[in-house]
């Protein structure tokens, strides 16, 4: 199952020393369910502040948010991990618990509710299907970097999320595992057919989504659909023109 | 979730390591102080126990016989159970003795000053040039007491030694001075009084003069002006024969080896009368006798009519111990004068002060050893022809505190008094008021005089009726004055100290003693000691029990009653004014007994327990909070991941408890095995439910402690958590240098400034309130023996207290420093990288440290001071100083861990820390 998110003016705000910087400024726009959008924009354009506000880990100081059936400004703070737990957020820094193995971190999320089935299995599945078999006994310092994106998107998939929020997945990564790591949330958005909100400035990866928002100072400055029938290439080609 | 604790404890050792440390320091630190606490008071309360086991505890005195110092300072004066004026009757006495409760009453009844003479015997024998045949040794006595600061020389006595012959006087029951029957058989006319004659080579006979006084004027020349002198014939075997004058049929006394001599000087010995069982049931009077018989009840005047001189002794015990300061020194000078016999008195008073001599000796007389000798065992008897009662001193309360003796002015009746000579002191300055001649003198008799039946020894008997009076140099001038020595009663019924009774009657004795107009007939009891069945020693129980009698007794009589239960001595500062004799003003320490000191010092040992027993508590839970805050703290980003994928706050919670439990669990039995040999390497006692009791209280501190950071953490939007800190610090000027730096860096950590300079406002606060308990404790005990005796008892249990207190405050900053270093390596590293030097990084951190030292010294010092002034109720000066102590040393100390932080951070590879970061 996955989620359709209705963003409707939104606006965060941020206080700077004796100013306040406004991050989110009367943002608007809607996501379809199953779809996969690239929010991109320069630096300091909002989109990891966006990805946070739709993960509800922040507060919007106005407008709404609602993802599938529930509007998050109306949540109460109780009923919020209910709701993180049914989407999965990839950081861009990964944030996995250093202490704990690789099995250990995919199964985290779970481990403070009852769960019918042994998530340890559906853990090693995840794993497997990141590529990581065979690793479930590492820690976190004796992976790559990409190595822990790949446990970060293990661990936001546990839940079996109907919304997937990812914020630069592939930054910090090499453009042929920034690549596969794509592949990955691409295959699995088939597979589950989840929607997947992807923050990235990085034009190859943007091109392969459905759609592509474009931030700028906290607005939405350009929103393409990329899924017209156009050829890929013509598409990369055509985000390269755009300024990300 | 087990599993996720054991790995987060495991994975992050070190961290695990520094909060099992903390969380095992606060247990065994809250075991041994707490036990500390507990046996300080124990010790307190045993020394209390120990020091109010007193023979007696209820003092009764006539009603309105307490003084004005006495009753403003809840005292009794070391004389107070003496009162020569009595006041409470026999039929007082028996009352209270039949009062339900008590044990024992003994009555004493001072009756005053007995002026006996004592001889002090003087050994000549070194003095004598044998190859003389005639010669003079002049006797020059200087009367010395008040540890020699008072002194009067005396007119020399003589002893005139020949080797012609002497005869002496034989007194028939007649004898006129014209017609003096001699030892050679014939009747000489005396040329001056009673005299011995020495024969001369020509076979005539000349007398051998001593001055004569008329029995009426008599008692009036002091002492010191009394000269004689003796004739001793040196026979041809070389031994000595003494001219004594005889009655008819005394044999003269035998020629001795030795030459001796002896000089009469006047003693006053205090009498009292006492009731001998209740005295042997409350002080075991019979069990101090060592010589002679004890004194029984039946012991009652004897009128001994011998074939002469009618004689009415009253039976008594005298000490074997006269608790006095006098002595006679002597220095002797052999005379070879032109004449002795034939002289009158005054014209060989002139000859023989006229002359030079060669000096040849001295000696040092103790009076107290003529008493001893006048006792003679419990055999010996001495002259009774007057009793002079002293009153209690009187004082003016200075502005000091110090009492100033009033001078008491005397008059001539005052010293003047029985058939001896005048006592050398009479003429000093007297601060005792001295009453009227008391003694009965019947009919028909000559003489009253007092016979030994006994002799005790004072030191077997407790209690202060006993014991001399302690006095002692208040300051410099006196204590050097004093040499360092007590002062000690001189025996002068008007001088300040008054020594304890030397002779003791029985209370039947007292009606035949004392005129019939004697006021005191009726009521002779100047004190009653009473002993409450069933109290051994202060407690509440026993101090209930007497003040419950003692409510009886006064209730019954209408005397004056104290409560000496729980009494200790204290001491008072006296100033004394100048003697007479060159006695300069001394600043005395004189013990008096303070009343109801015991519960006083109870109710402080209980409160400063109290308050110890809080602040360690306190600290302890402060340290372990601070320990659990800093663990958490250092956890909250993993704790904010965890939030981020969806976990809630009881999962967080669980988390921490868990983590908390674990590390709880696992310090409890290692605290409690640390615990107990350091608690026993210090001699303290600690209970083992207290003990056991510390790991479950340590827990849930724990517990308490972990759950503000996690609910922190689980904060309805955890994003903060992850964020590096957006504050700024734009109050803070010169950024840009190193002090700027430093200080942005305190003020961009708020959580961590506050937990550092918790950890030190802990510390200091602690130091603080524990100077302001010892202070609270030693205002409330000082001023008495019990109360430094207490004092001393718990110093040890309190210094371990104090220090370790102190310790857990150190603790708590090295454990915050600990956290300090694991949590900023990174950012430090990344100083580092960029070039920064070893000097400038240890700098940095040295200025945070000191910023986060002046916040924790200055907030540690209000708090403490703030406590510290509400638990004391008044600001001394000591404890201003310990807050700026304190506070300083926060500073330094914070510095300093600064300083150690940056050496631990430049031991680290930097590529180490650049890669955690």
């Amino acid at each position: 199952m996955s989620f359709d998110v209705r963003v409707a003016r939104v606006v965060k705000r941020f206080p700077s020393g004796a100013h306040v910087l406004t991050a989110i400024d009367d943002l608007s726009f809607d996501v379809p369910a199953g779809a996969a959008v690239a929010i991109t924009g320069p630096s300091g354009s909002g989109k990891s502040t966006l990805l946070h506000l739709i993960g509800a880990l922040e507060p919007a100081d106005a407008g709404t948010i609602t993802v599938g059936p529930l509007e998050l400004t109306t949540l109460h703070r109780r009923q919020l991990p209910d709701y993180r737990r049914r989407i999965g957020f990839v950081f861009q820094r990964y944030h996995l618990l250093s202490a704990l193995t690789v099995l250990d971190n995919v199964v985290a999320p779970t481990l403070p509710y009852r769960n019918p089935r042994d998530p340890t299995n559906r853990a090693r599945e995840l794993l497997d299907a990141v590529g990581l078999a065979g690793r479930e006994r590492a820690l976190p310092a004796e992976l790559s970097g990409g190595e822990q994106q790949r446990v970060a998107i293990a661990r936001a998939l546990i839940g079996d999320p109907g919304l997937l929020l990812a914020d630069e997945p592939t930054g910090n990564l090499g453009a042929a595992t920034g690549a596969q790591i794509l592949d990955l949330l691409l295959q699995l958005r088939r597979e589950r057919g989840m929607t997947i909100l992807l923050a990235t400035h990085e034009q190859h990866i943007a091109a392969r989504c459905d759609r592509l928002i474009r931030l700028g100072g906290g607005r939405v400055v350009e929103d393409l659909n990329l899924t017209d029938g156009e050829d890929p290439a013509l598409t990369l080609r055509r985000v390269g023109g755009l300024r990300l | 979730m087990f599993r996720l604790i054991w790995h987060q404890l495991g994975g992050h050792a070190g961290r695990s390591m520094a909060l099992l440390a903390g969380v095992l320091l606060a247990t065994t630190s809250f075991v041994v102080l707490t036990g500390s606490v507990t046996t300080s008071r124990l010790q307190a309360t045993d020394a209390v126990g120990q020091s109010t086991r007193s023979s007696q505890h209820i003092l009764v005195r006539p009603q309105g016989s307490r003084t004005p110092v006495e009753v403003a300072r809840k005292l009794v004066r070391p004389d107070g159970l003496l009162d020569p004026s009595g006041g409470i009757t026999t039929t007082q006495y028996r009352q209270i003795a039949g009062i339900a409760g008590v044990d024992v009453a003994a009555p004493v009844a001072m009756l005053g000053y007995a002026k006996t003479t004592v001889p002090l015997p003087l050994d000549l024998t070194d003095a004598i040039d044998r190859s003389l045949d005639r010669q003079v040794i002049r006797v020059d006595p200087t009367f010395v007491t008040d540890r020699e600061l008072s002194t009067a020389r005396g007119k020399p006595r003589y002893v005139y030694v020949t080797k012609h012959p002497l005869i002496h006087p034989v007194l028939g029951d007649r004898w006129s001075d014209n017609a003096l029957t001699y030892s050679d058989g014939r009747t000489y006319a005396s040329e001056c009084g009673i005299a011995v004659r020495e024969v001369l080579p020509s076979g005539g006979t000349e007398p051998v003069c001593s001055p004569t006084w008329s029995a009426a004027e008599y008692p009036s020349v002091s002492e010191r002006d009394l000269w004689r002198i003796e004739a001793v014939r040196l026979l041809p075997d070389g031994r000595f024969q003494p001219a004594d004058i005889l009655r008819a049929g005394e044999a003269p006394r035998p020629p001795t080896e030795r030459l001796m001599v002896s000089i009469e000087v006047t003693a006053p010995m205090a009498l009292a009368a006492v009731d001998p069982e209740a005295e042997q049931r409350l002080v075991g009077l019979d069990e101090a006798v060592v010589a002679g018989r004890p004194l029984r009840a039946t012991d009652t005047p004897i009128d001994e009519i011998p074939a002469r001189l009618p004689i009415r002794s009253i039976p008594v015990v005298a000490t074997g111990q006269p608790a006095l300061d006098s002595v006679v020194n002597t220095t002797y000078t052999r005379l070879a004068p032109q004449r002795v016999t034939g002289l009158t008195a005054a014209e060989l008073d002139r000859e023989l002060g006229r002359i030079g001599g060669v000096a040849a000796g001295a000696g040092r007389l103790d009076v107290a050893d003529g008493v001893r000798a006048t006792a003679d065992g419990g055999t010996g008897a001495g002259t009774l022809d007057t009793l002079v009662p002293a009153g209690p001193a009187e004082y003016r309360q200075l502005p000091d505190g110090g009492l100033e003796v009033h001078t008491v002015r005397r008059t001539p009746l005052d010293t003047v008094r029985g058939s001896g000579p005048k006592p050398w002191l009479a003429d000093d300055v007297a601060f005792h008021p001295i009453g009227a001649d008391a003694v009965a003198v019947p009919a028909g008799v000559s003489t009253v005089q007092w016979r030994a039946v006994g002799v005790y020894d004072p030191r077997r008997l407790a209690g202060e009726l006993y014991q001399p009076p302690v006095a002692t140099g208040a300051d410099e001038v006196s204590r050097e004055a004093l040499e360092d020595r007590r002062l000690a009663p001189s025996g002068e019924p008007g001088g300040y100290l008054t020594a304890p009774p030397m002779l003791l009657t029985t209370l039947a004795a007292v009606p035949k003693l004392l005129l019939a107009t004697d006021p005191r007939i009726a009521a002779p009891i100047s004190s009653i000691r009473v002993r409450v069945s069933d109290v051994d020693g202060y407690d509440e129980r026993s101090a209930e029990r007497v003040r419950l009698v003692a409510e009886r007794i006064a209730a019954t009589t209408g005397l004056d009653v104290d409560v000496v239960l729980g009494s200790s001595p204290a001491p008072q500062t006296i100033h004394l004014p100048a003697g007479a004799f060159g006695r300069p003003a001394l600043k005395l320490r004189e013990n008096w007994t303070a009343l109801g000191v015991a519960p006083v010092i109870t109710k402080a040992v209980d409160r400063k327990s109290v308050a110890l027993f809080l602040l360690v508590l306190v600290v302890c839970a402060l340290f372990l909070g601070n320990a659990v805050s800093a663990a958490v703290h250092a956890r909250a980003p993993d704790l904010a991941v965890l939030a981020c994928v969806g976990w809630p706050a009881r999962g967080l919670g669980v988390l921490i408890v868990g983590e908390v439990t674990a590390i709880g669990l696992a310090s409890g039995p290692l605290a409690l095995g640390l615990a107990l040999p350091i608690a026993a390497a210090i001699d303290v006692d600690v209970g083992w439910q207290r003990a056991w009791l510390a790991v479950p209280i340590a827990l849930l501190l724990a517990w308490a402690a972990g759950a503000a950071p996690a609910l922190r953490a689980a904060r309805a939007h955890p994003m903060a958590a992850l964020r590096p800190p957006a504050l700024h610090a734009r109050w803070i000027h010169r950024r840009r240098t190193l002090a700027g730096l430093a200080m942005v860096n305190v003020a961009n950590r708020p959580a961590r400034t506050a937990l550092g300079a918790g950890a030190l406002a802990i510390a200091v606060a602690a130091l603080i309130m524990l100077g302001a308990v010892g202070y609270a404790f030693r205002s409330a005990i000082v001023g008495s023996f019990l109360g430094e005796a207490v004092s001393l008892s718990v110093r040890t249990a309190d210094m371990v207290a104090v220090a370790g207190t102190v310790m857990l405050g150190v603790a708590a900053v090295t454990d915050v420093l600990y956290l300090n270093v694991r949590e900023r390596a990174g950012e430090l590293a990344t100083l580092q990288a960029m070039g920064w030097s070893d000097r400038t990084l240890a700098r940095l951190l040295v200025y945070e440290g000191a910023v986060i030292g002046t916040l924790g010294g200055a907030t540690g010092a209000g708090l403490g001071f703030a406590g510290a002034a509400w638990f004391v109720g008044e600001v001394p000066a000591s404890l201003v100083a310990t807050a700026a102590v304190g506070g300083a040393g926060a500073v330094l100390l914070s510095g300093l861990a600064g300083l150690v932080h940056a050496r631990l951070q430049c031991r680290l590879p930097t590529h180490r820390s650049l890669a955690k970061e």
